[in-house]
């Protein structure tokens, strides 16, 4: 119970972290994927598989308070979540800084598709306004920024595994 | 076998878990961002903290909400000012018209501003700042440009009066048709913006573009003031008369300004 309550405090600092600090940054900062990032690092690497459904309820959470239509964002973070997860599975399984750069990228480079997807879709049937080219520069900005972010965070990448670790130990 | 049972069961399981989380999730939407508002407040704080603080040369190229209120309001102020201008050009050429005709014929009258309009099918009457007061009666003739007569004063209060045009279907004014005999005639409203001239003896010469204008049979107003274009001639050949619509030149909806002249019998 104490480790659930722990993953959704965490899931929720991670979400506020994202709409609230970085949605209010300058662009193109606030194009950063804190949420994926988070997910892919601490799934991949840090060894924390029950976090891939942190992208699924960010989707969910993201088409709550989104003004786009449902479910743009919950079906672009279940794709990502499913690439993140066959990717670690069958491609980047070695935990390097590259397997985690790599899947991070594949993932929002999903999203980007299944956004364009949806969108179009969408506005065929009158449900979205036409798709827009925004779409493909935020997850652009978003995978060379999640790259820049990693390579920043990779010389701390041991401490905070073994932090984090040793914290779910503690109180699970 | 059991295994796969049990299997399906858990998925069962999550996916019933998963609706209701769903469903708690858009019902109790305020709810969530009741729980993370305490986080989420000090987060924008600081991402705004940063974008103002560090990113300023960023900024320096935007604008605050209360400049863009500011820029709003302007724009406001611009558009009614623009407005005002447009109607004070429309004025003055009226007014050098009006003047022009004045000069030209050297009529005394009054200048009157347009106050209110009510124009349809079947009406159409206009309210003047002009009244009693200024020396108007009822009767007198109401031209609008350089002599173009557009009706006649029907109820004259103190400082304002109401003015009945050509095309009001109650108006009837003696009119006469510039052809070689000069035909005169008793034009009166007739459908839509057009006045008919009726009860024309079929011999009289009409024909289309014959200028219009007024023929002085009336004490209260002058001859020669324009009214309008013959339009159209209708003859019935059982009939010893024939019908003459006529276009008139000035259009009450674009009118602002008038000239009314007061007091004068011209008989």
């Amino acid at each position: 119970m104490t480790k659930i309550v722990i993953y959704l405090v965490a899931f929720l600092a991670l979400f506020t972290l994202e709409i609230s600090f970085v949605y209010s940054l300058p662009a193109p900062l606030d194009r950063l994927p804190i949420m994926i990032i988070g997910v892919v690092f601490l799934y991949l690497y840090a060894g924390f598989p029950n976090v891939i459904w942190w992208m699924v309820f960010h989707g969910i959470l993201l088409d709550t308070f989104s003004l786009s239509f449902v479910p743009l964002h919950w079906a672009a973070y279940m794709v990502a979540a499913v690439i993140t997860t066959l990717a670690s599975k069958h491609i980047f399984s070695n935990r390097s800084f590259y397997g985690v750069a790599a899947t991070t990228s594949m993932a929002i480079g999903a999203m980007l598709v299944m956004e364009i997807l949806l969108s179009t879709g969408g506005s065929l049937v009158g449900l979205s306004p036409q798709f827009s080219g925004t779409i493909i520069s935020v997850r652009v900005w978003g995978m060379g920024l999640s790259i820049i972010f990693l390579i920043m965070l990779f010389p701390f990448s041991t401490k905070i595994k073994t932090t984090l670790q040793w914290l779910f130990q503690q109180y699970s | 076998m059991k295994l796969r049972g049990s299997r399906r069961g858990r998925r069962r399981l999550f996916i019933v878990f998963l609706l209701v989380a769903l469903a708690s999730i858009f019902t109790f939407r305020g709810s969530v961002a009741r729980i993370i508002e305490p986080g989420a407040e000090q987060f924008v704080r600081s991402g705004t903290w940063i974008y103002d603080q560090i990113f300023w040369f960023i900024s320096a190229s935007e604008i605050t909400p209360y400049e863009l209120n500011q820029l709003y309001v302007q724009r406001d102020k611009l558009a009614v000012n623009a407005t005002e201008f447009a109607t004070l050009q429309i004025e003055h050429e009226e007014v050098l018209e009006i003047l022009h005709f004045v000069n030209r014929t050297n009529t005394v009258g009054v200048v009157a501003r347009v106050l209110a309009k009510s124009i349809s099918g079947i009406t159409s009457q206009f309210v003047i700042d002009v009244g009693s007061d200024d020396g108007v009666k009822a009767g007198d003739p109401v031209i609008v440009g350089d002599g173009i007569f557009l009706g006649k004063l029907t109820t004259v209060g103190r400082s304002t009066s109401t003015v009945t045009t050509l095309t009001d279907s109650k108006n009837a004014t003696a009119v006469a048709v510039f052809n070689g005999s000069r035909t005169i005639g008793v034009a009166t409203g007739s459908i839509g913006d057009l006045l008919e001239i009726a009860f024309i003896p079929a011999d009289e010469d009409l024909q289309p573009n014959m200028l219009v204008v007024t023929s002085g049979l009336e004490s209260t107003i002058p001859s020669g003031l324009l009214i309008g274009l013959v339009n159209t001639v209708q003859e019935d050949p059982s009939s010893p008369f024939q019908t003459a619509i006529i276009e008139p030149l000035a259009d009450v909806r674009r009118v602002s300004q008038v000239f009314v002249i007061p007091n004068q019998d011209y008989d």
